[in-house]
C-alpha cells in the first residue's frame, strides 16, 4: 500500500475490500468491549438451530450496528429494546451494504446508571405513591369521548372505525397532539387538560406503536401525574408488545392497541338494541301481568260483594237454617230409633218379670188364704177346742174367773152353760 | 333530526330510565302505575331504537396548539 496510483479507477468492491481489510486488521478494532443501549432489536432463526441477533447499540449521540451469530444461547439476560448491554466482539465490514458493524461473541447486561434502570426506579417511585392504583369505572354509555393522539396516525383512524361501527350514538372529540419527539410530553399534557375542558366523559390517548425510543414520552413522570389527576377516566392505547409504559400503568384502563381501546371504550350498539328489545318486552309482560292480577282481584271482590249483600246474607241464613233443621230432625230420628231399640229389648224381659211376680203373688195369696182359714175360730172348735165366755166376753185367762161363776161354753156344734168349781193357773 | 339535535339526546339517561322502568314494573306496583310506566317504556324504546338506526358518529377536531 505504499504506492498509490492516483489515476487508477477502482470498483466499489475493491475499495470496500480495502476498507474491510483496513478495519479488520486494525488491532484496536479486533477485540472491543462496547457499552450501549440496545434498539431495533430483531431475532431470527439461524441456520444451525440457534438464533441470530440483529440490533443497534446506541448512546446519546451515536449508533452502531451490531450482529450476533455465536454465543446467543449463553447470553445471561433477555436482550430487548431499551436494555443497556456490554457487547464483546470485533468490528467487521459487511460489503453488501457497505456497512461496518460490531460482530458480537458475548453480551451481558449493563444495569448501573442506565436509562432502563432510571425508568425502573421511576416506576417503583410512582407505584409507591399509588399512581398506578386508579381504576375508575368507565361510563356505561359514554356521551362524548376525547381522542388525544396524532391527527395523522393510523391510531386515530382505527379508533374512529371501531367506534363508528360499535357505537355511533356518541360524539368524538379529536385533540391533535405530538406523540414523539421533544414536544410530545408537553403536547400530551396539554391534550389531556383540553380534553377535560371540552366536557368529555372518557379520554383515549396513545399512538399506534413504535420503537422504544418513540414511546419515551409515555414514560414521562409529568405526563403520569397529569393522567393521574385527570377528572375523567382514561384509557391508554400505546401499541407495543414489550413493557408497559408509565402512562399505561397510570391510566384507568390500558389497551394493547388503539382499536382495542375503542372496543373497551364503548358498548356494542347491536347488543344495546337487543337490550332495548328485552327491556320493552319485559315491561309489556309486567303490564300484562299487572292487568291480570287486577282482574283476578276484581273478580274476588265481586264474589265477596255478592256474598255479603243483604240478599246474599239471607240466602246464607236460609242455608244455615235448613242445615240446622235437618241436623235436628236427624238427631230426633236417631234418638227415637235408639229408644225403640231399647224398648224392644226391654219388653220381653219386663213381661217375663211381671209373669214371675204374678205367680209369686198367687202363691202368696193362697198361703195367706190358708192362714186366714186357719184363723177362723170355728175351724179351731171343729178340731175339739171350745170357747168360754163370761158375760158376753171371751175368757182366755183363768184368773178372770172365780169359783161359782156361771160361764157359757161354745163347742163346734152347740154349747152349754157351766159353773166354775175350781181355777188354776196352769193352761194347756 | 339534525346531527346536533341527535347528540342533544341524552342516550345514557334514556337507557337508564328504560332499565329503571323495567325493574320497577317487575316489582309489585299498582295497576295504574304499571300502565303509566308501560306507556313510557313503549315510547322510550321506540325513540331509542329509531335513534340507534339513524345514528352517525359525530366527530369534531380541535385546533392543534
Amino acid at each position: 500500500m505504499a504506492l498509490i496510483d492516483v489515476n487508477k479507477v477502482i470498483s466499489v468492491s475493491e475499495i470496500t475490500e480495502r476498507i474491510k481489510q483496513t478495519l479488520e486488521d486494525n488491532s484496536s478494532l479486533r477485540y472491543v468491549k462496547v457499552r450501549g443501549e440496545i434498539s431495533n432489536f430483531t431475532r431470527r432463526r439461524g441456520r444451525f438451530g440457534s438464533d441470530y441477533l440483529y440490533f443497534t447499540l446506541k448512546d446519546a449521540k451515536t449508533q452502531l450496528s451490531a450482529v450476533m451469530f455465536e454465543g446467543v444461547d449463553s447470553i445471561p439476560f433477555e436482550p430487548r429494546d431499551g436494555a443497556q448491554a456490554v457487547c464483546e466482539g470485533m468490528i467487521t465490514v459487511y460489503p453488501a451494504y457497505g456497512k461496518y458493524q460490531l460482530k458480537c461473541y458475548s453480551m451481558s447486561e449493563d444495569g448501573a446508571g442506565s436509562a432502563a434502570e432510571a425508568l425502573k426506579k421511576l416506576k417503583e417511585k410512582l407505584l409507591g405513591e399509588g399512581l398506578f392504583d386508579q381504576h375508575r369505572q368507565l361510563p356505561q354509555y359514554p356521551k362524548k369521548i376525547a381522542v388525544v393522539t396524532s391527527p395523522t396516525g393510523a391510531a386515530l383512524q382505527d379508533i374512529i372505525n371501531v367506534i363508528s361501527r360499535r357505537y355511533p350514538v356518541c360524539g368524538l372529540c379529536v385533540i391533535p397532539v405530538y406523540v414523539q419527539g421533544e414536544n410530545a410530553v408537553p403536547s400530551l399534557i396539554d391534550g389531556i387538560k383540553r380534553a377535560q375542558s371540552v366536557g368529555v366523559d372518557l379520554i383515549i390517548f396513545g399512538r399506534g406503536g413504535g420503537s422504544s425510543e418513540d414511546l419515551d414520552c409515555f414514560n414521562s413522570e409529568a405526563l403520569a401525574r397529569e393522567i393521574f389527576a385527570c377528572k375523567v377516566p382514561t384509557i391508554s392505547a400505546v401499541g407495543h408488545q414489550i413493557d408497559f409504559t408509565i402512562a399505561d400503568l397510570t391510566a384507568d384502563l390500558r389497551a394493547p392497541t388503539p382499536s382495542a381501546a375503542a372496543e373497551l371504550a364503548v358498548p356494542d350498539i347491536s347488543i344495546i338494541a337487543e337490550t332495548i328489545e328485552r327491556l320493552s318486552g319485559s315491561a309489556a309482560y309486567s303490564a300484562r301481568r299487572a292487568a291480570q292480577d287486577a282482574q283476578r282481584e276484581l273478580s274476588l271482590l265481586e264474589k265477596d260483594i255478592r256474598l255479603y249483600s243483604p240478599l246474599g246474607r239471607i240466602s246464607a241464613w236460609e242455608r244455615e237454617l235448613s242445615q240446622t233443621v235437618s241436623k235436628i230432625s236427624e238427631e230426633i230420628h236417631s234418638k227415637t230409633q235408639r229408644y225403640e231399640r231399647t224398648v224392644a229389648e226391654i219388653m220381653p224381659r219386663l213381661s217375663a218379670a211381671v209373669h214371675r211376680k204374678t205367680e209369686l203373688a198367687e202363691s202368696a195369696f193362697q198361703k195367706a188364704a190358708q192362714s186366714v182359714s186357719d184363723l177362723n175360730p170355728m175351724g179351731v172348735l171343729a178340731r175339739g177346742y171350745s170357747l168360754t165366755e163370761k158375760d158376753g166376753r171371751v175368757i182366755s185367762d183363768a184368773s178372770a174367773l172365780s169359783n161359782g161363776d156361771t160361764v157359757s161354753v161354745k163347742l163346734s156344734r152347740g154349747g152349754f152353760t157351766a159353773r166354775v168349781i175350781d181355777t188354776h193357773s196352769i193352761g194347756l | 333530526m339534525s346531527l346536533e339535535m341527535e347528540l342533544e339526546m341524552d342516550f345514557e339517561g334514556e337507557m337508564k330510565r328504560l332499565e329503571e322502568i323495567a325493574a320497577k314494573m317487575a316489582g309489585e306496583i299498582p295497576l295504574e302505575e304499571s300502565l303509566k310506566l308501560y306507556t313510557e317504556a313503549v315510547e322510550l324504546s321506540k325513540k331509542l331504537s329509531e335513534y340507534i338506526r339513524g345514528a352517525k358518529l359525530k366527530i369534531e377536531q380541535l385546533e392543534a396548539q
